[in-house]
């Protein structure tokens, strides 16, 4: 039986599917995860695609539509100071141009198809390395040139 | 470590209306509310995400939030938490991760029991005579400052919008 992603989902999948994309053709190597305890199980380097918190506002004064903004949190773990500087300014000359909104359907966790239905805009981006502030060589590989890149995305509809 | 600061765009014409009706000294109690409200449900948050997880929490690190709200005039804002006031452990609680793998310590003086990894709701406390700790599994992160942001845009629009309307 198939079944349908919801609007998170698609906003997730969709940047995923754009991220994985694009660093396969010039990238060698570097890895995608949804999940960011399995990010840790994976070679490096790897980025993890998570959605963070919704906004859902009052699109218009006497209805109960909602237009909704969502904060998207890429884990980028690399191997040293250079990729890590040179990858996550990648992703973000990719990323702050938009890409599509996919509607996906599923069936038995294997995506069957999957519709363009408009485009998810980012709305502002930070970035920021991740240092614990301990001596790198007791943390483990993953963690030792972290960087965190926020975007706030909006697909544009009302719901 | 969660910092807003607004800059009202300052006119003569509205430094003279401040003198009047004072919208500037009324957008700064606002922002103030604000500021209160993103500090409580951040705290709220950490606590509520912790206990989700592990079925309690010391409350230490929502505890050690600060709060402080500062108006210059032409700037005003809110710093939420000090990061020389928080726990060591501020920084991995929000952005996940192993901790360093050589701590030594103990669980109230217990040895850490695989059984209960990622499970258990005691605290672990450092300390020299303990127990070598080598997580298995890295901490997820609980990102309670981009939930801080996320509500303070939110409470910020709407004091905004609200300024507006006045200035109509």
């Amino acid at each position: 039986m198939s079944s349908s992603y919801r609007m998170s989902r698609n906003l997730e999948a969709s940047i995923i599917e754009y991220l994985e994309t694009n660093l396969k053709a010039d990238w060698r190597g570097v890895g995608i995860e949804k999940s960011f305890v399995k990010s840790y199980d994976v070679p490096l380097p790897v980025v993890c695609v998570r959605l963070g918190n919704t906004t859902h506002e009052w699109a218009e004064v006497g209805t109960t539509s909602t237009r909704r903004n969502a904060l998207i949190l890429l884990d980028v773990f690399t191997t040293s100071d250079g990729q890590r500087l040179d990858l996550k300014d990648y992703i973000i000359e990719k990323i702050k141009v938009g890409c599509p909104y996919y509607e996906y359907v599923t069936s038995n966790n294997r995506i069957l198809s999957r519709t363009a239905n408009g485009n998810i805009r980012v709305l502002s981006i930070e970035d920021k390395p991740l240092n614990f502030g301990s001596d790198k060589s007791e943390l483990s590989a993953h963690d030792r040139f972290r960087h965190l890149i926020t975007l706030d995305v909006s697909i544009g509809k009302v719901e | 470590m969660i910092k807003i600061t607004v800059s009202p765009r300052v006119s003569t014409a509205l430094l003279i209306q401040n003198i009047i009706d004072k919208p500037l000294a009324q957008m700064a109690i606002e922002l103030d509310i604000v500021g209160k409200a993103v500090h409580e449900k951040t705290k709220a948050y950490i606590n509520a995400t912790a206990t989700e997880r592990r079925g309690a929490h010391s409350g230490d690190l929502a505890a050690s939030l600060t709060y402080k709200f500062y108006n210059f005039g032409k700037r005003m804002g809110f710093n939420i938490g000090k990061v020389s006031k928080l726990p060591i452990y501020w920084e991995v609680v929000n952005y996940g991760g192993y901790v360093p793998p050589t701590l030594v310590g103990s669980f109230w003086g217990n040895s850490p029991e695989a059984s209960k990894a990622g499970n258990g709701n005691e605290k672990f406390i450092p300390d020299r005579g303990g127990y070598l700790m080598k997580p298995s599994s890295p901490i997820r992160p609980m990102n309670y400052i981009s939930y801080g942001y996320t509500i303070a845009k939110l409470l910020i629009t709407k004091v905004f919008q609200k300024q507006k309307r006045r200035g109509k």
